[in-house]
């Protein structure tokens, strides 16, 4: 089982001694959902770094691409095919197709944004030349086993983490502040409507809104299923947390899959009923899948 | 050089007659399954052959909308949805519309005639994209709506397939197909047809220390889509196809916003002088929400939203469908849709134009006078030496 780590804000370094297997790093420019993100020269540092630690580096350029991103990507072709990394995280197509057309040889990994949710969808995927798909987080358990036994080792799935549940290319919370004639401090905000107790992580940057789940996600406590599914990579992104929240989360997770590769079934039900005593967390979709409207119910 | 298309919504079968009287060269419904939009009524396979039927009578297209993100159980049954594609196929549907790329390549192993479209739900919004895309030999993409004009343009200048754009009604505040707060608040499937429209909600905005920010609420809501200066220039950029949102919009909405772009395009073509604010003005008496131009001018400013809840307005001005005219008898059969008043002026929205009209006496079914229409949907009668035809509309002038 391959663990990566979405360094996010924390970056890679404060996790090169773990026993994380890879890492995504964005790309500045080209990725979103990422709060902090590297140059061209600055990833060739990291990579050099992490891959002296027998680790892999995936680059996200996972942005939903307009047309003068593309052209930008363009311009900067010749010196990302040269990066040492081992593969590129992406969400558009049209990047994929620019990947294509430079006989790019690394992995290209599709994003969890984009919400592949059946193995059909998948299949073409694959076919176009996407090397792994992550799923949406929004599909059941047996869905996800009917995919990955569909395509077998080409599915990813996200593990632990804030993930998003909306997109935006507005600058919502900008004009918000605009509109009202307010000085804006932060970046990050919540949300709450008036009649619910959840407050909704939202942030904004550069013209990229992003809003997310009230609480975060993990697969922890079904890292059994899914390992008997045949999953071998699972991301956990360091987004909002703190650096020794992730260091036990990845703690958690090796120690998780060990147990479980060993067959030592006990000893990872026990690592379970720690998980849960410790972490509030949800995973609404992986066992009711949602309905249409109310009289589906 | 082919003339472009206006392409509208239509949600059952009166409205697409409404839609095809008012001028639309080609129509988008939902089927029963595989279609988003799952609050509109949407039509059966037999409504498809019908819609089809009427279709013809005004050399105009119908395309089907199989745009759900699909779940496998959507597939389950691979037969079934192969055999809807060949049925519509067979029942001279020129085009489905899809977003799933499973589904357009089992759509595509089946049919050969079928164009494939690739829906907005995709989020398609550069060119490297559509290449890509060229190899499931689809026919048409729908750009997103987060395309400028200028992206429009360079899209167009390279795209190897036909380019449809969205140039009126309601916007989503996230990239299509990328926003599932309907799922997580509601439980309702964004993707699958059972938006809630969460993003419409009012919210309180708390700062990363969760203190209030303000006491005005916060909402995501997206002022709607209006785009009639800019159409002149779509068509000189080689855009296939115009489309307008709103497959769940009443037959007064369509029959407004449809006619005026209907003839703003003659215009165009017929080069004629174009006075846009009358288009607008006319538009204005069926819109229930703000409206802006969107992403056309590259950036979204506080004009592009909605702050508060009194910007959207029900709207009352549609007062009656004509239902039959007597041309013997000179006497105009109504049936009320909002509560009116016949001492006030009214305008008849028609086909081919609007105009004036004074009612000096209605009746009911029992014969009686009736000075005030109140009751939903009642039949009314009065007299016009003006000859009325199904699809006209009254309206009262405020």
């Amino acid at each position: 089982m391959e663990i990566v780590l979405n360094t996010n804000e924390l970056g890679y370094l404060p996790f090169l001694d773990t026993n994380v297997n890879s890492f995504i790093i964005g790309l500045k420019h080209f990725c979103i959902n990422q709060r902090y993100a590297l140059n061209i020269r600055e990833i060739m540092l990291a990579s050099d770094l992490i891959q002296k630690k027998q680790k892999k580096i995936y680059l996200s350029l996972n942005i939903f691409a307009g047309e003068k991103d593309i052209y930008r990507l363009k311009r900067k072709m010749k010196k990302i095919k040269e990066l040492p990394v081992n593969g590129f995280i992406i969400s558009d197509l049209g990047i994929l197709n620019i990947f294509k057309e430079n006989n790019l040889t690394h992995k290209v990994i599709l994003d969890c944004q984009t919400y592949v949710t059946n193995k059909y969808s998948a299949k073409s995927l694959i076919n176009l030349g996407i090397d792994k798909v992550y799923l949406s987080k929004e599909i059941i358990l047996n869905d996800i086993k009917e995919i990955t036994s569909f395509n077998k080792n080409k599915i990813a799935l996200f593990a632990q983490g804030y993930y998003p549940i909306s997109y935006s290319k507005r600058p919502i919370l900008t004009n918000y502040y605009k509109k009202f004639n307010i000085k804006r401090k932060k970046e990050l905000h919540y949300l709450k409507e008036e009649n619910r107790e959840q407050y909704y992580l939202i942030n904004e940057m550069k013209n990229n809104l992003v809003v997310y789940n009230h609480r975060e996600y993990s697969l922890f406590s079904c890292l059994k299923d899914i390992i008997d599914i045949g999953i071998n990579y699972i991301e956990i992104n360091a987004l909002f947390l703190k650096e020794n929240e992730i260091k036990e989360y990845l703690s958690f997770y090796k120690e998780g899959v060990n147990y479980i590769l060993e067959n030592k079934l006990d000893e990872y039900a026990k690592l379970n009923e720690m998980f849960k005593e410790k972490y509030i967390f949800e995973t609404p979709f992986l066992y009711n899948q949602s309905f249409l409207l109310k009289e589906d119910k | 050089m082919k003339r472009i298309e206006l392409l509208a919504p239509a949600g059952n079968l009166e409205r697409l007659k409404v839609a095809l009287a008012y001028g639309a060269d080609a129509i988008y419904l939902g089927g029963i399954k595989y279609s988003l939009r799952a609050r509109a009524s949407n039509f059966t396979i037999e409504n498809i052959r019908e819609a089809v039927e009427v279709a013809k009578q005004y050399n105009a297209k119908i395309y089907v909308t199989c745009n759900i993100v699909a779940h496998n159980s959507d597939l389950n049954d691979l037969e079934e949805f192969k055999k809807y594609i060949k049925e519509l196929e067979a029942c001279g549907v020129t085009g489905i519309i899809v977003s799933d790329l499973g589904m357009i390549d089992i759509a595509r192993s089946v049919v050969d005639k079928l164009e494939i479209h690739v829906s907005t739900q995709l989020s398609l919004m550069n060119s490297e994209a559509i290449k890509l895309l060229k190899e499931k030999n689809v026919k048409r993409v729908v750009l997103a709506r987060e395309c400028s004009l200028k992206d429009i343009k360079r899209i167009a200048k390279v795209s190897p397939v036909e380019l449809e754009v969205f140039i009126h009604g309601g916007m989503c505040m996230a990239i299509s197909g990328k926003c599932v707060l309907s799922n997580y608040m509601t439980n309702r499937d964004a993707n699958r047809g059972g938006c809630a429209q969460s993003c419409r909600w009012f919210y309180n905005l708390y700062d990363e220390n969760k203190n209030l920010v303000n006491d005005k609420l916060f909402t995501f809501s997206s002022r709607d889509l209006q785009t009639i200066k800019y159409i002149k220039k779509l068509i000189k950029y080689g855009v296939a196809s115009l489309k307008i949102e709103g497959r769940m919009k009443s037959e007064y909405y369509l029959a407004t916003i449809i006619s005026q772009y209907r003839r703003l395009i003659d215009s165009i073509y017929n080069h004629k002088k174009i006075k846009y604010n009358d288009y607008i003005k006319e538009m204005l008496k069926a819109e229930s929400r703000p409206t802006s131009h969107g992403f056309y001018k590259g950036k979204i400013t506080c004009n592009e939203q909605i702050f508060d809840k009194t910007a959207e307005i029900p709207l009352q001005d549609f007062v009656a469908r004509v239902l039959d005219y007597d041309k013997e008898k000179k006497i105009v059969k109504i049936e009320q849709r909002n509560n009116f008043t016949i001492n006030k002026p009214f305008e008849v929205l028609s086909p081919s134009g609007t105009f004036r009209l004074e009612i000096k006496e209605m009746w009911n079914n029992d014969n009686e006078k009736v000075e005030v229409a109140k009751h939903a949907k009642e039949v009314l009668y009065f007299k016009s030496d003006y000859e009325f035809s199904e699809f006209d509309m009254l309206r009262q002038v405020k």
